[in-house]
């Protein structure tokens, strides 16, 4: 009986330490981010940024839009692993001094759970510069080892090089801030790239992300509207290699979006996101247009 | 590296003296260019035939004002987005009056209408006169009947200049020539007869090798009828396919769906993919109902006790006492149909099923993968469109196990095309008829990927991307653990000036191949990087010159390997009377070793083409003339050599010369009576 009880109790904690040696290790890998539409497009979309989830990406892009937004977005088990489950929300206002915007993460099981809260000012300059910066709470719990803090800042820029060309760059955590004395737990991570509207229905969108540790990864999304309430979505990296494609439904007030991500050794997730819009009537592109005066 | 420099510095300068020669010429260009078509579209591989297709489609070209969309969308490098935009076109314009009349269509790209349009031809409709055409028509019934009729004969001849080892060890049975005979009978486009015999380099007899077929098209509900040797090409290739097909190259979005062909007499010179009994197509309403059959003996490697098959070799070849020993040794009987069902013309479905009975039963664990001799397949196919986005697919059973292929091409204009595909072929689904879209030249085994690739022509010029990743979930020959690879490719054209083309490409390519490291074998990643720089320059409408440099890199960094390869070459088309045509290439090159060779696409007699390795330290050089005779003869003449002077021996075992000089000779008459 007793040597039954080690037994679980040995599988328990190996399992536990294969988890917690996964999320250190898978911290900077896409499905970490959020938003549904972001995931499907590959995380490409630093100079498209055009929902309410750009909070936590390029937050410069949110002060493209002029309507309330709020979103929420879970991926219930990434490779399968339950334990890795994340959620967030956010929540934007556009107020006549920039545009505001709030988040909160949470991602975990029971023996560890991070959280993150954010909050964050956009606003651009002229019709075509758009800056953003974030400041983020960052809290990781052990449990019987205890908790920690970090403060970080999270910086972004988007201008619209011509009326179909964007280019944008963004910042994760520019003051390298950590949990307590270990270097590195929160990864500093460079995106920058290009977004074009080919028609207006669809953007192709080039970026680069670069993490301090890591080897540079090109990504590619592709995001088109195909009917006016569907659009499909796609998208690839190198350095890791992924594949990720997804769907959007777009009526009246309601985004709703999935996403199937592929990475090459660690299988499958699915990603869910539902937006909440106040205020646009016409689809996002066209309404974004409008808003920056940007002709067809 | 000096000499390159100094030939470079030759050559640039013997281009200006040929300007300044000609440069005042005038002369109509009518000669169709497929080789730039082809090149990098096709997997690396030394002469095949891959022209015999598109060779169907030269000399029946589709009628332009009154094909359908589905004979359009078969034309090669065309597509469904932009046979609908020319439907559309026709519909509402009215019909065609010259082929360049596509060139007025906007919404195409002047990229694709070059493409495309050698495989068209305007059809001169009958109108108000019809009667009256009716009634002239019997009078000339006899002469027409001799007009209708058409015999195309080619006959091609070619040798080496050295003789190889095999030879002087008495190894090959046969004398080095090479010979192809062809021979067609047509009455009207529909009904073709043909005859071809093909004797290879030390073979004995010239009949070593022969093909006949007799087929007939469009009989009220016999859409097609071939007895004979023909070739079955259905969906997406995982039940049955030809020897060939597009593979990834420079065009992104062209290789991910397959325009299938279902029956087509063979033409062709391969020896092996090719059936040989009946098939028939009957099409009934909505319904196209086919039946095959085939009985076809093969080249076996075959256990002398157990007599049980070891493995299939797909050579042809047959030089050798070995190789003459395998000759036809098994056989292999089909049986099978395919139901199609055509909802309208954007929405297709087709379900095959054939069963294959082998004379000999399989060796356990032979290179085939296969065991017993009785083997059965059926697949569901499906291949629709709903506006600019086309979805296909096929599902491929094998009694044991499904593999899967499945593509999504979106068009949503005519200048962007965004293509993706997912594979997914089980370590044990054997069908050894498959050729499917993937990493291992048409094998359906073992091998999980994903395609992903872009179309753009932009104001700034025409770009094709293309990013694929892939698995090989279980140990392959090379491998015996699991392997990984993906490949990244773009390339990017432009017209500069108006008779200046500028074309860039750039490949990537990470795979894992065994090495020894450290006295141990480990999976070790190879990165073999390609970049590529071209530029075209049109003369004078009869001289068109192409020079071309291009770089490769193989590395392996736990081995600490790293070698380049180098290559540049000029070429020259001049056009010197309007029935010759004088093509001319000097390559030079300088590789570490075969592992970064370059690979270059020749201009090859009517029929042929090459893609040759290049490597080690070297020069190449050829000379192709063309000369139309009469209006019904054709004369075509290549000489190329290759010379490496720092080698003792070229190539191996009973292919290796003894010398550092490898040329070759070649001669075809073509006659079109």
């Amino acid at each position: 009986m007793d040597l039954k009880i080690i037994e679980q109790f040995n599988k328990y904690s190996m399992k536990n330490l294969f988890i917690a040696l996964t999320i250190f290790n898978l911290n900077i890998l896409g499905q970490f981010n959020s938003g549904a539409k972001q995931i499907a497009l590959n995380n490409s979309d630093v100079a498209l940024s055009n929902d309410v989830f750009s909070a936590f990406n390029n937050i410069s892009g949110l002060a493209q839009l002029n309507w309330r937004e709020l979103g929420i977005y879970y991926s219930p088990a990434p490779f399968g692993l339950t334990e890795l489950a994340n959620g967030y929300l956010a929540y934007l206002e556009p107020t006549s001094f920039g545009t505001l915007s709030f988040g909160a993460m949470t991602y975990g099981f029971e023996l560890y759970r991070e959280s993150r809260f954010m909050t964050g000012y956009s606003n651009k300059i002229f019709n075509n510069f758009f800056y953003g910066l974030s400041i983020n709470v960052h809290s990781v719990n052990i449990k019987n080892y205890g908790n920690a803090f970090a403060f970080y800042l999270n910086v972004g820029s988007l201008v619209y090089l011509m009326k179909d060309l964007r280019f944008g760059f963004f910042i994760d955590n520019i003051n390298r801030a950590t949990f307590s004395n270990e270097k590195e737990q929160i990864p500093t991570v460079f995106h920058a790239g290009f977004s074009y509207d080919i028609i207006k229905e669809l953007a192709i969108n080039l970026s680069v992300e670069k993490d301090l540790r890591y080897e540079p990864s090109l990504k590619f999304g592709l995001d088109y509207d195909l009917i006016e309430y569907l659009s499909i979505r796609s998208g690839f990296s190198n350095h890791p290699s992924n594949y990720s494609t997804g769907i959007g439904i777009n009526y009246s007030m309601l985004n709703l979006d999935y996403a199937l991500f592929s990475h090459n050794d660690l299988g499958l997730t699915h990603q869910f996101g539902l937006i909440i819009n106040f205020g646009s009537i016409l689809s996002r592109k066209t309404e974004i247009r409008k808003f920056l005066g940007v002709s067809d | 590296m000096n000499r390159f420099y100094l030939v470079l510095v030759l050559l640039i300068f013997s281009q200006f003296s040929i300007i300044a020669q000609l440069q005042d010429s005038i002369f109509t260009d009518s000669d169709l260019n497929v080789d730039d078509i082809f090149e990098d579209s096709f997997t690396e591989d030394s002469e095949s035939d891959i022209y015999d297709t598109f060779e169907d489609f030269l000399l029946n070209p589709i009628k332009l004002n009154s094909a359908s969309l589905e004979e359009l969308a078969s034309i090669p490098f065309m597509d469904l987005n932009s046979a609908s935009i020319i439907i559309s076109h026709r519909n509402k314009f009215g019909k065609f009056i010259t082929t360049d009349e596509l060139y007025s269509i906007t919404q195409l790209s002047e990229d694709l209408i070059n493409k495309i349009i050698p495989f068209l031809k305007v059809d001169k409709t009958i109108t108000n006169d019809s009667v009256q055409q009716v009634e002239q028509k019997e009078e000339i019934l006899f002469t027409n009947i001799l007009k209708k009729f058409n015999v195309q004969i080619r006959s091609r001849m070619g040798s080496d200049l050295q003789l190889r080892d095999g030879y002087l060890e008495g190894n090959y049975v046969g004398s080095k020539l090479k010979s192809y005979n062809r021979i067609l009978f047509k009455y009207s486009p529909n009904i073709q007869a043909g005859v071809i015999t093909e004797k290879d380099p030390g073979e004995k007899s010239f009949l070593d090798y022969y093909s006949y077929h007799f087929s007939t098209k469009n009989f009220g509900e016999l859409k097609q009828l071939v007895l004979g040797d023909y070739n079955l090409e259905f969906a997406q290739g995982l039940l049955l396919w030809s020897s060939y097909s597009f593979s990834k190259g420079s065009d992104a979005t062209l290789p991910v769906k397959r325009n299938s062909r279902s029956i087509r007499a063979h033409t062709g010179s391969s020896e092996y993919g090719f059936f040989r009994g009946a098939s028939v197509n009957f099409s009934l309403y909505d319904f196209n109902l086919l039946f095959f059959y085939s009985s076809k003996k093969l080249d076996a490697n075959i256990d002398t006790i157990s007599s049980e098959i070891k493995s299939l070799p797909l050579t042809g070849i047959h030089a050798t006492k070995t190789e003459i020993s395998r000759k036809n040794s098994a056989s292999e009987t089909i049986i099978g149909s395919r139901l199609e069902y055509l909802l309208s013309s954007s929405h297709k479905f087709g379900f095959t099923y054939y069963k294959s009975k082998f004379s000999n039963p399989f060796q356990k664990n032979s290179a085939s993968d296969l065991s017993g001799k009785n083997f059965s397949f059926y697949s569901f196919d499906f291949d629709n469109r709903f506006g600019p986005v086309n979805i296909f697919g096929e599902v491929a059973n094998d009694m044991n196990t499904t593999a899967l292929y499945g593509g999504l091409i979106i068009s949503p204009l005519s200048k962007f095309q965004f293509a993706s595909s997912v594979r997914y072929y089980p370590k044990n689904f054997n069908n050894l008829h498959a050729f499917g879209f993937g990493e291992q030249s048409g094998k359906t085994q073992n091998e999980f990927g994903i395609y992903s690739g872009i179309k753009f022509i932009s104001d700034l010029g025409l770009f094709n991307i293309y990013y694929d990743k892939f698995k090989l979930p279980y140990s392959t020959l090379e491998n015996p653990v699991p392997s990984v690879g993906d490949e990244f490719f773009i390339t990017y054209q432009k017209k500069i000036f108006k008779d200046f083309e500028l074309k860039l490409r750039f490949k990537t390519e990470s795979n894992e191949v065994t090495e020894q490291t450290d006295n141990i074998k480990s999976l070790t990643e190879r990165i073999r990087n390609s970049y590529r720089f071209e530029f075209d320059y049109l003369v004078s409408k009869k001289i068109k010159l192409r020079t071309r440099l291009e770089y490769n890199t193989y590395q392996i960094d736990e081995m600490n390997l790293f070698e380049k390869g180098f290559l540049i070459y000029e070429d020259i088309k001049f056009s010197l009377l309007n029935n010759l045509t004088i093509y001319g290439r000097i390559i030079l090159f300088d590789t570490d070793s075969f592992n970064s060779a370059v690979y270059e696409f020749e201009n090859d007699l009517t029929g042929l083409f090459s893609n040759l390795a290049m490597y080690d330290e070297g020069i190449r050089y050829y000379v192709l003339i063309k000369y139309k005779v009469l209006k019904n003869i054709s004369l075509s003449f290549k000489y190329a050599e290759t010379y490496k002077p720092n080698e003792r021996f070229l190539g191996s075992g009973n292919n290796r010369i003894n010398g550092n000089v490898d040329n070759r000779m070649n001669f075809q008459i073509d006659i079109n009576l």
